[in-house]
């Protein structure tokens, strides 16, 4: 009960306030799952609507084996790949942490060290740390990806079929006007709808894959709270995530109701 | 016992040929079941037709040790002189045994759960099984399973009830939806009429049509289970060395990157292999059955 | 409570809450249905005629109103009645396709009235092949499931159903809407050699007018869950009293010059149902009604008997 207060106790084995552990390391995980969110939803989009419009072609083909692949490959397994291809074999992006190291860390003001680096005007921080985000992320969101795309490429499929598209092409309306305003976003909805349980997933793979790439956020906190068998850090962890997903399914509903015009119209209705 | 041939009438003889026909002319849902009937093939007989049997366990031969890909060990050894083939094939067996044990444990309990509550609709039973449902639901389900195997001690058995325990509601909302609208059907108000018992009702009347979805549904989480399983036993809380579960083979193996590669990259591939061909086979389900249900 | 009524239903009221608001699908209907007639219940879609029903037979608790079975009042929905008056009402429903589950085999369909009420106990077989044959269907049937049979085929079966507890009072819930023609006329035969067999009473509902002449021995029409006339099935056709009947029977199909005569005068069909929602003030009718005067909007008429057996709910006789 003193948990709804904002009191979780103390870590048993940092000897700190578990809240005050939790606002020192959410930043930088929430950094973490906002980077892999916005290098995810354009790509699957892009990928999901070129498949979607060009279906049968090879392109299309190589998304759905893509698509499937990526689902069905666990994160932890798309990290060690990851890992081994890119850090060990090429050595062309680092692998480990968050900066290099000789690297300064800029002053610590919002704790996440991309937007910390922009205000302390240091560009070789900025620059290293993104480079050290983007194997944790892609990894991260290798799935989503997949599932999105997916989703969205039979989303289009399936609405590229109703009368008023056809229709619409028929008239000689520029092509990418009708994908753009006819086509995209009814096509969306399904996606989008996924993307509060792709979110979910993406914060549970935080766990793993903040441990494997060493990355100093909540999911390595929570993980080794977990393997410590640290009860109040760990019950805090399950908490900030479920509240997390709880808001996160709310935006979501928000942005379905911008889609969906009927959906508004009924709420306005009852 | 008859042959199957015979338990099936005619009429079921044909659906069943026209179904495989529509099954078989998807190539992505024969690559699933290929790869699926290899896995369990050699799940079942890996004592038998694994190279090393002795592999399984606390085998050691250091003349053996840490070798890479060759013609006697394909995949290479581990560190202990271990073959790294014979311990996937045993591997199999612990992820194939483990899913059909939690899908053995989940089915039953959520079904049954999801029954109740759909035919008592609207009432104080609905309300408490689909809230305790909702709440199971909103937390992602891997950091649920993460949070429950740390609290308890790490081993196969307990990993397999975390993911159990996490995994029910799934099956409890998809009965509840598929009770709530079959329980207005005309068959099912005519056995109320007549008098026949709830539970007859339910199981005799809701519940075997609710079977398709439902058996749709457990092919495609054979390999999600397998997924989250295999993801526990990495961190290190499912099945402990020296058995070789999948996912712990390439946690021991990922210490010995990048020089050791094959430690890691098999078993990781293996993984891949079973989850990609479960999801295969179960969406070729999924599209056959969809289409009979219309 | 008269001598030879097995169902008696006073006031009945069965309101649904919506997310519209409160539809009142039977509000306030009384009617009674003596042993072994069929009694005819009409209206256009919508109307509250399968609600009634279904409450009667318990499917819905009633919002208000008392219902009387053989002299006993029924409490409550189907959940708390005895078994015993469960076997003596049964019900045959609106869509044959859905009234037969289709995972069991015709005979364990028809067993199961037998298997629950514990009625020939060792010889259910060869009593689910009578209720076969006594619905004029072949025993091979037995053993097939609904999705190998027609239509027509699968609402005998539910009636062969609704026969095996031996019930005294069935309700038939437009029971041939849903079939074609010379389906229609071999299942209305069935059950009224049936009938005649068994001494039932049905009750009958339908949309179909016509059906009624050769069905029912007395008829009530309903509209928006109200009944606004009951009257013997004879009378009904040569003497229709409410302007609603009569625009009714103006739309029904005829088959002889002498028939035509009787018809009244062409109505024209006014208007859509309005929805049990937004019920229009007084009677319910007035918006629809030919002879719509100023009363009718404000004030409900009451029902009252204008010949033995002949009630009319309308403004016209309420002088
Ligand atoms: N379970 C229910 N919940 C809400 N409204 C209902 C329900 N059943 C029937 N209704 C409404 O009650 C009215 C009467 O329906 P019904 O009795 O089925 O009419 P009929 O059988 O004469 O066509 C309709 O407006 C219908 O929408
Ligand atoms: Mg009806």
């Amino acid at each position: 009960m003193n948990a709804l207060r904002g009191d979780l106790g103390e870590s048993i084995v940092s000897k700190r306030p578990v809240s005050q552990d939790v606002l020192t390391f959410f930043p930088a995980s929430f950094e973490l799952v906002m980077f892999s969110t916005i290098i995810s939803v354009p790509l699957a989009i892009l990928i999901g609507a070129l498949a979607g419009r060009r279906a049968n072609s090879i392109f299309d083909n190589i998304v759905r084996v893509f698509s499937y692949v990526g689902i069905a490959v666990p994160t932890f397994v798309w990290a060690v790949l990851a890992l081994y291809l890119f850090g060990y074999l090429w050595k062309v992006l680092p692998i480990m942490g968050q900066l290099s190291v000789g690297i300064r860390r800029p002053p610590v003001r919002t704790g996440m060290m991309s937007i910390d680096a922009l205000l302390a005007g240091r560009w070789d921080a900025f620059v290293d740390h993104l480079k050290h985000m983007i194997l944790p992320a892609l990894c991260m969101s290798v799935g989503r990806i997949a599932q999105e795309a997916r989703l969205l490429r039979a989303g289009i499929i399936e609405n590229l079929k109703k009368d008023y598209i056809v229709a619409a092409i028929s008239y000689g309306i520029p092509e990418r006007r009708v994908m753009m305003t006819y086509l995209l976003k009814p096509s969306l909805i399904p996606m989008v709808s996924i993307m509060a349980l792709d979110l979910a997933s993406s914060m549970g793979g935080s766990f793993i894959i903040e441990t494997i790439f060493n990355w100093p956020g909540f999911g390595r906190y929570g993980m080794w709270a977990m393997l410590n068998k640290d009860l109040n850090a760990v019950v805090a962890s399950v908490m900030i995530v479920g509240i997390f997903f709880a808001l996160f399914n709310i935006l979501v509903d928000v942005i379905i109701a911008y889609l969906d015009p009927r959906i508004r119209v009924m709420e306005r209705a009852s | 016992m008859k042959s199957i041939g015979s338990l099936l009438s005619e009429d079921q003889r044909e659906s069943l040929k026209r179904n495989w026909h529509k099954f078989s002319t998807n190539p992505l849902s024969i690559v699933g079941l290929i790869t699926v009937l290899t896995i369990t093939f050699m799940a079942i007989f890996s004592p038998w037709i694994a190279p090393y049997p002795q592999s399984w366990g606390r085998w050691i031969d250091f003349s053996q040790a840490s070798l890479p890909p060759s013609w006697k060990h394909p995949c290479g050894t581990d560190i202990y002189g271990r073959d790294i083939l014979s311990r996937i094939m045993f591997g199999f067996r612990y992820d194939l045994l483990m899913a059909v044990c939690i899908l053995a444990m989940v089915v039953p309990s959520g079904t049954f759960l999801g029954l109740v509550a759909g035919y008592y609709h609207g009432t104080w039973i609905d309300t408490v099984i689909m809230r305790i449902t909702d709440i199971f639901l909103a937390i992602p389900s891997l950091v649920l399973a993460l949070a429950i195997c740390a609290l308890l001690e790490p081993s196969l058995f307990n990993s397999m009830m975390a993911v159990s325990l996490l995994w029910w509601p799934w099956y409890s909302r998809l009965a509840y939806s598929l009770t709530s609208s079959i329980r207005n059907e005309y068959f099912v108000q005519a056995a109320e009429l007549i008098g026949a018992n709830p539970l007859y009702i339910m199981f005799r009347e809701i519940l075997p049509n609710c079977l398709s979805p439902i058996f749709t549904k457990m092919t495609l989480d054979v390999g999600w289970v397998i997924l989250i399983g295999s993801t526990l036993s990495f961190v290190g809380l499912g099945a402990q060395e020296p058995m070789p579960a999948l996912g712990n083979m390439v946690a021991v193996g990922s210490k010995y990157m990048p020089d050791y590669w094959w430690m890691t990259i098999f078993p990781a591939l293996a993984i891949a292999f079973t989850i990609l061909g479960f999801n295969l086979l179960g969406d070729g389900i999924r599209d056959l059955l969809a289409v009979e249900e219309i | 409570m008269v001598e030879g009524e097995i169902l008696v239903v006073e006031d009945l009221r069965k309101y649904f809450k919506t997310a519209q608001g409160v539809v009142r699908a039977v509000d306030g209907i009384s009617f009674s249905i003596k042993e072994g007639e069929t009694f005819g219940l009409v209206g256009e879609s919508g109307s509250g005629k399968s609600t009634t029903a279904f409450t009667i037979m318990g499917v819905y608790e009633p919002t208000g109103g008392r219902i009387f079975f053989k002299g006993k009042p029924l409490i409550g929905g189907v959940k708390k009645r005895p078994l015993s008056l469960k076997k003596d009402m049964q019900m045959v429903f609106q869509d044959p396709g859905s009234s037969l589950n289709p995972r069991k085999s015709i005979r364990e369909i028809i067993e199961l009235p037998l298997k629950v009420h514990k009625l020939y106990r060792g010889k259910e077989r060869k009593r689910a092949e009578e209720l076969l044959r006594m619905v004029g269907l072949p025993v091979e049937f037995l053993d097939r499931y609904p999705r190998a049979i027609g239509g027509g085929e699968k609402q005998l079966v539910a009636i062969a159903r609704a026969l095996a507890t031996e019930p005294s009072f069935i309700a038939l819930d437009e029971p041939t809407s849903a079939l074609d023609v010379s389906m229609q006329a071999k299942i209305i035969n069935t059950l009224l050699r049936i009938q005649e067999e068994l001494n039932l009473s049905y009750l009958f509902i339908t949309h179909n007018l016509s059906l009624m002449r050769n069905v029912a021995s007395r008829v009530g029409i309903m509209y928006l869950g109200k009944l606004l006339e009951v009257a013997p099935a004879s009378e009904f056709f040569h003497k229709p009293l409410h302007p609603y009947t009569k625009m009714l029977l103006s739309s029904v199909p005829v088959i002889t010059e002498e028939e035509e005569k009787l018809k009244p005068k062409k109505i024209v069909s006014r208007g859509e149902i309005p929805s049990p929602v937004n019920v229009p003030p007084g009677c319910t009718f007035h918006p629809r009604c030919p002879e719509c005067m100023e009363v009718c909007s404000k004030k409900e008429p009451v029902m009252i008997e204008i010949e033995p057996g002949h009630t009319v709910k309308c403004h016209l006789f309420n002088s």
